[in-house]
């Protein structure tokens, strides 16, 4: 028995079927990882670094700044004059050969940082040259992140919007007895309108924003015209008038 | 050690507790990470039963497997191949696989997998719309279905009327967390079970925890 015909025709089909939604997927799983190593690097980084300059360690709390301050040396003595303190330390006195292996291991920090802002932007390009209505009312995250869970835009611009709105928040829908409280916000949490909002006013906005992503989708997948502007004004004026 | 023969190519292997062996198809080839036995200069694979439903099932009470050699099986829902590739053990040479599969991303593994057994036939395709590959999959003599989704024994009964040989066999991974969150795992069995009865002759559940958490396997015949 032969089964190349089918193993041909499966290549193919493998092929027709995998779609740029696929590809935002991945890149997202990438980004994941990318973040989480970073967090795991600069965790051991910092603590590092304390055990060598504590005085500076406690004024730089952002990670970014953190890993932008070492792009060229990591000596008390250049670090020092960055946050003008002295440099004179309680840390434990590294030799430079010591010196030289952390500044290894927080180049390998740096870089991973540096990826992960590469991958972001280029989720960033595809979905507002891929999903322009999704882009202009959702931002590049969260249709990513909407895009990645349904399993593509035809599923997603299927979707009702109240099922948009509890997206990514399936733990708590799903976790504990029928009749206990179900989420209001999945991803759409991160919605840049929704922040600016009183507690009171929020879940009927995420409601009115989740109708306006839903309504972005089916735009991208169904006619393709570009209808953001419509659809976020109508999205100003309804968030206007939810009275709390 | 001792090997206890209980269907065509699947054994016990006895040598102070129970492992369950099939014969390997394609000489030194481990598929899913599963341990290679040589025994009597003849190779055996690990069915490994957390990793597949069909396995679980044999250990925990399946007597006959009604797959036989050359048997013609259909199997829905084939993921990456890992029972699969137990299922093209069984059947051999002379007998194929027709395994459909959803999703192009898990479908890779088993078009490579297929392309080592010449016994598996792959198809990318969404079980529960049979329509799409009926010209592709003759009429078989056993059905698997393992498929996570609410419709699962819609698509299966569905699929049994248009490919299974009168007489034949089938047997369905039911994962009840998939048909309702809330509903409790016995009763979903229960109703799964008399809808397969009005298909069906006989109907027989195995459960298949610890090895898997709320599944079952229906046997139908």
């Amino acid at each position: 028995m032969d089964n190349s015909e089918y193993v041909k025709r499966a290549k193919k089909a493998v092929k027709d079927g995998l779609s740029v939604d696929d590809l935002i997927k991945r890149l997202l799983e990438l980004v994941e990882s990318a973040e989480k190593a970073e967090n795991e690097l600069f965790k051991a980084s910092s603590d590092m670094y304390a055990f060598y300059f504590p005085e500076w360690e406690r004024l730089v709390t952002e990670k970014e700044d953190f890993i932008e301050s070492f792009s060229s040396s990591i000596s008390r003595k250049d670090l020092s004059k960055l946050k003008g303190i002295s440099t004179e330390s309680m840390g434990y006195d590294l030799s430079s050969e010591d010196l030289d292996v952390i500044y290894l291991y927080l180049n390998e920090l740096r870089n991973i940082s540096m990826v992960k802002k590469q991958i972001w932007n280029r989720i960033e390009e595809i979905i507002r040259s891929n999903y322009p209505n999704m882009y202009s009312i959702a931002g590049y995250e969260i249709s990513a992140r909407l895009i990645a869970l349904s399993n593509g835009i035809k599923r997603l611009a299927m979707l009702p919007s109240s099922k948009v709105q509890v997206m990514g928040a399936e733990m708590s829908l799903f976790s504990g007895k029928k009749g206990d409280r179900t989420p209001k916000y999945g991803v759409i949490f991160k919605h840049e309108r929704l922040s600016g909002l009183s507690l009171e006013k929020r879940p009927k906005a995420a409601k009115k924003i989740a109708a306006a992503i839903s309504l972005a989708a089916k735009a991208d997948y169904i006619s393709k015209k570009d209808i953001s502007e419509e659809i976020k004004d109508r999205l100003e004026k309804e968030i206007k008038g939810i009275r709390p | 050690m001792k090997l206890e023969n209980i269907g065509e190519n699947i054994f016990w292997m006895r040598d102070g507790r129970k492992t369950l062996l099939t014969k390997n198809l394609v000489l030194g080839r481990s598929v899913y990470g599963e341990r290679l036995i040589d025994i009597n200069s003849l190779e055996y694979r690990e069915w490994i039963p957390s990793k597949s439903k069909l396995g679980a099932a044999i250990y925990n009470g399946l007597r006959d497997i009604k797959i036989k050699q050359e048997s013609k099986v259909l199997y829905l829902g084939a993921s990456s191949g890992t029972t699969v590739s137990h299922v093209s053990d069984i059947v051999g040479v002379d007998g194929s696989v027709y395994a459909v599969e959803v999703s192009e991303e898990m479908a890779i593994k088993l078009i490579f997998l297929s392309e080592e057994r010449k016994n598996i036939f792959p198809i990318v395709s969404d079980a529960s719309k049979p329509e799409d590959y009926t010209k592709y999959v003759p009429s078989c003599d056993f059905l698997y279905q393992d498929i996570a989704q609410r419709n699962q024994v819609d698509i299966f009964i569905r699929n049994a009327d248009l490919f299974l040989k009168k007489g034949g066999s089938a047997a369905i991974a039911i994962k009840t967390k998939s048909i309702d969150v809330y509903g409790e795992s016995s009763e979903i069995i229960k109703e799964s079970v008399k809808i397969l009865k009005g298909r069906f002759k006989k109907v027989q559940s195995i459960n298949l925890y610890p090895y898997q958490k709320n599944h079952s396997l229906l046997l139908c015949d």
